[in-house]
């Protein structure tokens, strides 16, 4: 049990009155968090435009839940399973219908990869942005459950533990799906150089 | 140390006095180490890239759609949560085939006659055949018998 003293107490009595219906309280739940869902969300979904839109189910889903909300994790912890859970649901389906299958080729098109990557060494900003947008293009074609393995894990930076308490699976588990995901990703991002 | 092992190592995160060794005299397992950093730099780069921030309003909007959705509509989530999406559509499935078999007709391609149709086409058969052993030959026979011949003897033709 997390020790009311842990969180705000301000944020104790808002979640109790929201849990009896209280919408005004939970509103103000949702000001609180609304960043730290909507951050979490582009990241594992990759797509402004549905960011927002489901965020607004996230929320809605936690107030459906919020009775079962027990105070053992912080809400914040407990907000991020309820927004990864929905994500991943979320990726799947999107997954299903196939509108993520692309080849590695079409997706890598709008990097500039036929010109050798800035070398290594001094900060550059350019070579910054070009790795960034080349992990973000991979980071779109790779399977669902890959996607929100790593992003939490490169991105969030949540321990092994907390990725396994988060998707409802062990950390062992968690251990053997991320070396398998950064494996592929890895091998993407190589059969894409040696093309370059 | 063989190569997997290094690259193994190497992606778990973790790089040893061993992997290090490896590493300087294996040109290959090199190459590996060079891109994988550059994927984390990637990774760096994206996590630094600010996230969008809710429009105007948003917390307005989440309530308002609350307020909207009947209370009905939370028990039905609940349950498809409960139960799982994927058993009840397969069940809807299920339903749906059921009420396609059942509502094709007797005597379509996909059904063989049944015995009892059997027995009543051969019954209509047998009648047209010998029209005196339908039923309404034998009431007429019952109603209207056979008229006495006032001379004596039946009336046959």
């Amino acid at each position: 049990m997390t020790n009311p003293a842990e969180q705000d107490a301000q944020e104790v009595a808002w979640i109790k009155r929201a849990q009896h219906g209280d919408h005004e309280a939970f509103g103000f739940l949702v000001e609180r968090f609304q960043r730290r869902v909507l951050a979490l969300i582009f990241r594992l979904v990759g797509h402004r435009d549905a960011a927002e839109d489901l965020a607004q189910e996230v929320f809605i889903k936690a107030f459906r839940s919020l009775g079962s909300y027990s105070f053992a994790s912080p809400f914040g912890s407990w907000l991020s399973r309820v927004t990864v859970n929905h994500c991943y649901d979320f990726l799947r389906r999107q997954r299903a219908v196939g509108s993520r299958e692309e080849p590695l080729v079409q997706t890598l098109g709008g990097i500039e990869t036929t010109r050798e990557l800035p070398s290594r060494g001094e900060p550059d900003p350019e070579r910054r942005v070009v790795m960034g947008d080349l992990v973000e293009k991979l980071l779109g074609r790779a399977p669902a459950d890959d996607r929100v393995l790593l992003v939490l894990k490169e991105m969030e930076g949540l321990s092994v533990e907390e990725i396994g308490r988060a998707l409802g699976v062990r950390a062992a588990t968690v251990k053997v799906r991320l070396h398998r995901a950064r494996k592929r990703m890895l091998e993407d991002f190589r059969r894409l150089q040696q093309r370059s | 140390m063989r190569c997997k092992n290094a690259q193994d190592i190497l992606i778990s995160g973790g790089a040893d006095a061993r992997v290090t060794e490896h590493l300087q005299v294996c040109p290959v397992c090199r190459g590996f180490a060079r891109d994988y950093e550059n994927l984390q730099e990637g990774w760096h780069a994206l996590a630094a890239r600010p996230a969008p921030e809710p429009s105007w309003g948003f917390a307005q909007r989440v309530l308002r759609r609350l307020e909207e959705l009947p209370a009905r509509a939370g028990a039905e989530e609940n349950f498809f949560e409960r139960v799982g999406r994927r058993v009840v559509y397969a069940t809807g499935v299920l339903a749906f085939i059921l009420l396609i078999a059942l509502a094709l007709p007797s005597s379509g391609p996909l059904r063989g006659p049944m015995p009892t149709e059997v027995f009543v086409a051969q019954s209509d058969r047998l009648v047209t055949t010998f029209p005196e052993f339908s039923a309404d030959s034998e009431d007429i026979q019952t109603v209207n018998p056979t008229p006495v011949d006032p001379k004596g003897g039946t009336n046959s033709r």
